[in-house]
């Protein structure tokens, strides 16, 4: 249950979709980075 | 069991490099001081990997020995959401409890299941999104700017 490191997210990475789905992919299981969101 | 963060000696470094180079192979066995071969349990193995990995990033470690039933606080932190979100979770039926006199307490099993179960929607939701995303074209201009310019 490691959770990595905590990484702020700006809303603006939600829009080039390739980018955001990028992102919460890696932040899913095996969880490299929690995000947290602006 | 050490309550306090255990940190790498430099001293340790190529050893705890050996040890999880070694580890990562698979299934391992401890030679003891007389001689004698315990093969480790996968549990064991498990848990010495997730040990080794982490020393040899730079991270302290502690192990902290955790009961089978939860406080609502403990589960909260566990998942990673509030307690209020938690008892949210209680009071809809999403994940089971049980009353400890007047304190609600989870079992741990339940809290690994309905873990599990979140990551697997989760992942789907991601698919489901991807292939909205991919069929309306969003992802037919994937250029990426130059220079690390923003806009």
């Amino acid at each position: 249950m490691t959770t990595g490191s905590r990484v702020v997210l700006d809303a603006c990475v939600l829009m080039p979709v390739p980018l955001a789905d990028t992102l919460l992919r890696m932040a899913e299981e095996p969880r490299l980075y929690s995000p947290k969101w602006s | 069991m050490p309550r306090e963060p255990v940190t790498l000696p430099e001293s340790e470094e190529s050893q705890i490099r050996e040890l999880n180079r070694m580890l990562q192979l698979g299934s391992a066995a401890l030679i003891g001081a007389d001689g004698e071969r315990v093969h480790l349990p996968a549990s064991v193995l498990r848990l010495l990997k997730d040990i080794t990995r982490n020393m040899q990033l730079g991270r302290a470690v502690v192990l902290i020995p955790e009961s089978q039933q939860l406080t609502t606080q403990r589960a909260a932190s566990l998942l990673g959401v509030s307690r209020p979100h938690l008892i949210k979770l209680l009071e809809s039926g999403e994940l089971p409890y049980h009353k400890a006199g007047s304190h609600r307490r989870i079992f741990l099993k339940d809290l690994l299941a309905y873990q599990k179960r979140r990551n697997e929607e989760r992942k789907a939701a991601l698919n489901r999104i991807a292939k909205e995303a991919f069929e309306s074209g969003l992802y037919d201009h994937t250029t990426i700017p130059e220079g690390g310019e923003d806009e």
